[in-house]
């Protein structure tokens, strides 16, 4: 066996896409430890950094260490318990991964479906959750019953 | 395909609900703005609009949602992930200890990508974009390839285009990669083997790679037997840089 050297593409597909040689030079400097405060120090420009990029103040905003399907579950692991409800608009094949998320979590999806390529139908999305919600067992609740359970209702976009 | 993430996030908030809002394929390509649209839960990836090398995942929780995440009655499944753990080592006001041993170098990587598009400008990235997929547009249509989604939903970074049954999928994307060294997406799903998937991100977005995309698969579609006239399709791709 020998070094990989890979042939030199143009990535035009879903991605992975073409990466800026200023960033493999970036990634190419030396490392150094996790819980360096050089290293620290640049964390915290990341997060000020992706805050800029996702036009946030949110604190909790950070790089998850792994692929964006890491970074789906980490929302649907931490924001959901089980017998929680979440209505997931799908209109491709990532909406069939979130339905397996939020059952791995032990939680219930309502799915809201499109044609694949076409888009979110807003109407059917509010009349899905009008359902979920007046399923709810309890024999009759108030409004202020209502917004207390609400919380647990998750609504997943594509 | 672009759905109307404002109003879905104002209909999450309606019946005070979380929004969870996928924007893998959209940070950086296209407009999106977390705060003023009301997202509670939004993640991506890296390897997409912020051209930056896979392997990341950038996340931001609203307050409500931090909120949520705090006062769970159980723990989160997953160690790796419990964001309550995890922010003792990214947290500002943590005492950044250890939880995992970062992905060092791969952010230094992420900090550069972020680097670079603060230095463009985030409308300047999705006018860019635009744009770009505007040349392509032309080039695709005027070679005969249909859009699938309408124009109004249409992302700018991830054009998929439907092909005639009497192409060979799979040849075309096979000598496309061989002989042009150029990668195009197949279709996933209930779209594979009608439809490609044809990506302009981040750095991938720029006039060259629309021109190559065009020549090489006009090239490659006439080899197959389809009428195309590709100098005409390269005039009209041209033509929208110009315009």
């Amino acid at each position: 066996m020998k070094s990989f050297h890979p042939p030199v593409r143009t990535l035009m597909g879903p991605g992975p896409s073409d990466v800026n040689p200023r960033i493999l030079e970036a990634l190419s400097r030396p490392t150094i430890g996790h819980l360096d405060p050089a290293f620290i120090q640049m964390m915290d420009e990341t997060k000020l950094l992706l805050q800029h990029a996702f036009k946030t103040g949110n604190a909790l905003t950070m790089p998850v260490s792994a692929p964006g399907s890491a970074g789906m579950e980490t929302v649907f692991t931490n924001l959901l318990e089980r017998g929680d409800k979440v209505v997931i608009c799908q209109n491709g094949v990532f909406g069939g991964r979130m339905k397996e998320n939020v059952e791995r979590c032990g939680a219930e999806a309502i799915m809201v479906e499109d044609a694949w390529g076409s888009t979110i139908d807003i109407d059917k999305a509010e009349q899905a959750l009008m359902i979920t919600l007046m399923q709810w067992p309890l024999p009759s609740f108030t409004l202020r019953l209502l917004r207390e359970c609400a919380p647990m209702f998750r609504l997943c976009v594509a | 395909m672009r759905s109307d993430v404002q109003a879905l996030c104002g209909l999450a908030a309606k019946y005070d609900c979380l929004s969870i809002v996928d924007a893998v394929t959209s940070l950086g390509g296209i407009e999106l703005e977390v705060d003023e649209w009301g997202i509670d839960a939004i993640y991506s990836g890296t390897q997409k609009c912020l051209s930056c090398v896979p392997g990341l995942s950038p996340v931001s929780f609203s307050g409500r949602a931090a909120r949520v995440i705090r006062e769970r009655k159980t723990k989160v499944q997953s160690w790796f992930l419990d964001l309550n753990l995890v922010m003792g080592y990214w947290g500002s006001d943590a005492k950044r200890s250890y939880h995992h041993t970062a992905p060092v170098n791969s952010l230094y990587a992420l900090h550069e990508s972020l680097l670079i598009l603060q230095e463009e400008g985030l409308q300047n990235a999705w006018s860019r974009h635009a744009l770009n997929h505007e040349a392509l547009l032309a080039g695709l249509e005027t070679l005969g390839l249909k859009f699938i989604v309408d124009r109004e939903f249409r992302l700018p970074q991830m054009n998929a285009v439907a092909f005639p049954e009497s192409i060979d999928d799979a040849s075309v994307r096979s000598v496309l990669l061989n002989d042009y060294n150029l990668e195009i997406g197949a279709g996933l799903g209930a779209l594979a083997g009608s439809v490609w998937r044809i990506g302009l991100m981040g750095f991938a977005s720029n006039k060259s790679n629309v021109l190559l995309c065009v020549s090489a698969l006009g090239s490659v579609l006439a080899a197959q037997g389809m009428p195309v006239d590709v100098s005409k399709a390269m005039a009209a791709a041209g033509a929208v840089y110009t315009a």
